[in-house]
């Protein structure tokens, strides 16, 4: 039984854990993300290590050092390059939910096809 | 003289094997085999002699070999492209044809052996009637040869040079070995495919044939594990790209058969347990060995480009008929059964093994097809709208790596999953400390790593798959009963776990930096000092190579560039790798003169872990050896 | 099994489907010169693959080390900025496939495939197909 406390506050502990480390550089980091590299291979200015995208990453520190609003920021970049410099991390986290959402469904179908037999 | 040989042996092959199709005497029989593969082997030879002593009166010697090229990569140089490569294709199937009498053939009667010899038949007809690596040089190129014939005794020019191989495949001696395990991994599902077609063919569904088809899947699978692991760790050490995996469409053909020959291995036992899956199992069966052309198909015959593309000609054409023709074939065997099929019996436990086994079938069947859709949209694209694309390799992270997970999660009950329903509260109550410690190790490095919810799942399910298979191995304490296939699958899906954490590791953590630097600066990176000697270069036959020692904590190694002669290839950017247990500094040339170096450091996670996984699963051959020594 | 038949159809259906959609968000085109300016607003809002010929007298260096020089399909030109290292082989009048951007009317790209055969090359800007090319 002692163990199966230890089991429901650590479960509660990973869930909220990613909240204890998403406050460094937070924003920097954040934006970083979701710039793309023009010149690399589909890569955020985060991950890419080109000069260009060194570039853009110190372009991107002044501005988040004088506090630029989010949509000033976003309007620098996009009138520079266009709507495409900035990324879709929507579009991604929902395209990575699906397929596994899909076989989700697929396997409670199953099993309930199967219950009710 | 040597491509009338050769020619002329391959003839003799084909006409061996037209014999041998109309042969019913079992010794003929046998002895035709074992003709076909010495022939085969004959060829093998010849051409290699050939190409050591660089006659480059044959076309494919003087195209993909030269004077130049050092021993091993001449060597390797058979099989460097589309003719030679189907030499060695014909060569490998030959040998597995040996080895399906010797292992496989459990009857008398001769459907099996005829339905083989028209396999090969159809590959050998291709060196005699569309291309050989034997045919003869009629007209030269400026370099190398421009036009060649199929036919013996012809008046041949001879170049004084040869073009030499695709200086890809000259980096490294893993480029020697990483073809023909390919070739021995998804070459051999035809043998699973024989069995079902022929065992079908003749309505003879009483006896054991997925046992069979199963057993004669696993070394093939295994040599596909090993080579698809070569593959990736060539790439990595080698070709300096910093990746293992790029969703190339090479890549992708072999993977979709390691995936339905993975998800076989497993949905045959279900029906050896149960007598379900009659169906699923006899597609399977045959659908290995078609994915296997099928990739080919698409690979060769210069539908999609890619790294390992050879070159056009009919063998696009070839290849769609044959693979239209088995699987017609195929599907005809199939057909004479509807009745055997509809006697598949139901899975009775829902949450019993049969039920796990289905369930990654599931997931390894949708992996298999997603990889499909995305290394033939191009394709599909192309031809209804005329626009040529490729797909990003988003595509196939996004999708398939999820899957994986799931996977994984799956593989944590394997170790004591039996027939009947799992009990899951007797389960959490036996695993509930390991689940625990699983627990604590991971919120450990996740907060250590900084993990995304994602990653943190993935951890979690890699550790607990790690954990509870060591256990289960360790509390084994009598040896000599690891054995078997059940062994055999827990050192696999140890090796996975591991593998597992390994990649995630690399995904979420690795970053990169680019410097412009120059002889003697030391270069800060990843809390490491890195010093930048002095570039020197080194003349070879084939090719330029530019060093430049990096030092870091006393050890030295050098990052090169290798740029080949004569070539339109980018130059090779061979990596100096700098490895502990945690990660890899990778450095790679982006551009070096004799003023500036433009060097590309990259910290990447997890590279020895991932390594240290696929190997394991290699060695999940093993136990299957020890229970057969008897 | 029929029943278990359409239900896997549904599957397979569904998850095809949707692999379709998400490719179809991840695809790199190919334009040459001519088509990048045909379709100015997509070929220069995302990235793509631009094949020409390498114009006489285009190329030079950066004080960056990078590599500029011009590509052409006989009708238009795009100035290219190349990030990395030039094959040996490479020069005026050559065909080459570049992965990258535009940025403001010039390409930068990293990623180049030249054209393997010599003999392949067409004085008349004819679009040439994207086969007998190598990395």
């Amino acid at each position: 039984m002692k163990n199966r406390y230890t089991l429901g506050i650590l479960l509660i502990v990973l869930l909220l854990l990613p909240n204890l480390y998403e406050d460094a550089d937070s924003r920097f980091e954040a934006w970083s993300k979701n710039l793309l590299c023009p010149v690399c291979q589909g890569e955020t200015i985060f991950d890419s290590p080109s000069e260009y995208a060194d570039d853009m990453r110190s372009i991107l520190r002044e501005q988040i050092d004088k506090d630029l609003s989010d949509e000033e920021i976003f309007t620098y970049w996009v009138s520079r390059f266009g709507e495409r410099i900035i990324t879709n991390p929507q579009n991604k986290n929902f395209e990575i939910i699906l397929i596994p959402l899909i076989l989700s469904i697929f396997f409670v179908a199953m099993f309930i096809k199967k219950v009710l037999k | 003289m040597i491509s009338s040989i050769g020619l002329i042996i391959s003839w003799l092959c084909l006409l061996n094997l037209i014999i041998l199709l109309v042969s019913s005497n079992k010794f003929r029989i046998q002895l035709l085999i074992r003709l076909n593969l010495l022939l085969n082997f004959l060829l093998f030879c010849i051409l290699e002699i050939a190409l050591f002593i660089d006659d480059f009166s044959i076309s494919y010697v003087a195209n993909y070999s030269a004077k130049s090229t050092p021993p091993v990569y001449k060597f390797a140089s058979l099989w460097g492209s589309l003719d030679g490569s189907i030499l060695l294709w014909n060569l490998v199937l030959g040998a597995y044809f040996l080895i399906y009498i010797k292992y496989y053939k459990k009857n008398t009667n001769n459907s099996d052996i005829k339905i083989f010899t028209t396999i090969i038949i159809f590959f050998t007809s291709y060196t005699i009637f569309s291309s050989s690596p034997f045919a003869g040089c009629v007209e030269l190129a400026s370099v190398g040869c421009q036009s060649s014939s199929l036919l013996p005794f012809q008046d041949l020019v001879s170049s004084l040079e040869g073009r030499g191989p695709n200086p890809l495949l000259q980096n490294h001696p893993l480029m020697a070995i990483h073809p023909p395990i390919l070739y021995f991994g998804y070459i051999g599902l035809v043998l699973p495919f024989v069995i079902t077609t022929s065992y079908f063919f003749r309505k003879d569904t009483s006896s054991n044939w997925v046992q069979l088809a199963s057993d004669s899947t696993f070394y093939p699978w295994l040599f596909l594990t090993a080579g698809i692991t070569l593959g990736a760790a060539w790439s990595y050490e080698v070709l300096g790209w910093g990746g293992y995996w790029a969703w190339d469409p090479v890549e992708n053909v072999s993977f979709i058969p390691w995936l339905l020959a993975t998800a076989f291995l497993h949905s045959s036992k279900t029906q050896v347990n149960e007598s379900a899956l009659l169906n699923w199992n006899y597609f399977l069966g045959g659908l290995m060995f078609l994915s296997t052309i099928f990739g080919t198909f698409i690979t060769r015959s210069g539908v999609l480009i890619s790294v390992h593309a050879f070159s056009n000609g009919n063998i696009g054409v070839f290849l769609l008929s044959g693979l239209a023709f088995f699987t017609l074939f195929f599907l005809y065997s199939g057909s004479k059964n509807i009745k055997y099929f509809s006697t598949s019996k139901k899975i009775k436990y829902i949450f019993g093994k049969s039920s796990f086994f289905i369930a990654n079938n599931i997931l390894l069947f949708v992996s298999a097809l997603i990889v499909f859709i995305g290394t033939i949209y191009p394709i599909f694209y192309e031809t209804l709208y005329q626009r040529q694309l490729t797909i990003g390799r988003t595509f196939f992270d996004i999708l398939i790596g999820p899957i994986l997970i799931m996977l994984i999660f799956l593989m944590i009950f394997s170790t004591k999953i039996t027939i009947k329903n799992i009990n899951f509260n007797r389960w959490l109550q036996t695993n509930l400390k390991i689940i625990n410690s699983s627990l604590i190790s991971t919120i450990f490095f996740s907060y250590v790593y900084q993990l995304n919810y994602l990653s943190i799942l993935s951890l979690f399910g890699s550790t607990m798959l790690v954990i509870t298979v060591l256990l289960n191995l360790v509390q084994e304490k009598r040896l000599h009963k690891i054995k078997g296939s059940y062994w055999s699958g827990q050192i696999a899906h140890l090796g996975i776990g591991l593998f597992a954490v390994g990649l995630l590791l690399n995904v979420s953590q690795s970053y990169s930096d680019e410097f412009i630097t120059s002889e003697g600066s030391i270069i800060t990176f990843g809390n490491n000092n890195y010093m930048i000697e002095k570039s020197y270069e080194v003349r070879r036959d084939e090719k330029d190579v530019i060093n430049l020692p990096i030092k870091s904590n006393d050890k030295y190694k050098n990052a090169s560039l290798n740029i080949f002669r004569n070539s339109s290839q980018q130059a090779i950017s061979s990596p100096a790798i700098f490895r502990d247990l945690e990660s890899d500094t990778y450095v790679t040339i982006k551009f070096i003169d004799a003023n500036s170096y433009k060097l590309i450091f990259r910290k990447n996670y997890g590279i020895l872990i991932m390594w240290m996984g696929l190997a394991l699963s290699t060695l999940s051959v093993i136990p299957r050896i020890r229970a057969n020594e008897k | 099994m029929n029943k278990n038949f359409v239900l896997i159809l549904l599957g397979i259906s569904l998850v095809t489907y949707s692999s379709i959609q998400i490719a179809s968000n991840n695809t790199i085109f190919y334009y040459t010169t001519s088509e990048a300016f045909e379709n100015i607003d997509v070929s220069q809002s995302e990235r793509i693959k631009l094949g020409g010929f390498v114009e006489v007298n285009s190329i030079s260096k950066t004080p960056n080390a990078e590599t500029k020089f011009t590509i052409t399909d006989g009708n238009k030109k795009v100035g290219i900025v190349f990030d990395g290292f030039i094959p040996e082989l490479f020069q005026e009048e050559m065909g080459v496939i570049l992965d990258g951007y535009f940025i403001n009317q010039v390409f930068y790209s990293d990623d180049m495939l030249v054209k393997h055969d010599n003999e392949y090359i067409s004085e008349d800007g004819q679009s040439y197909d994207v086969e007998n090319y190598s990395e």
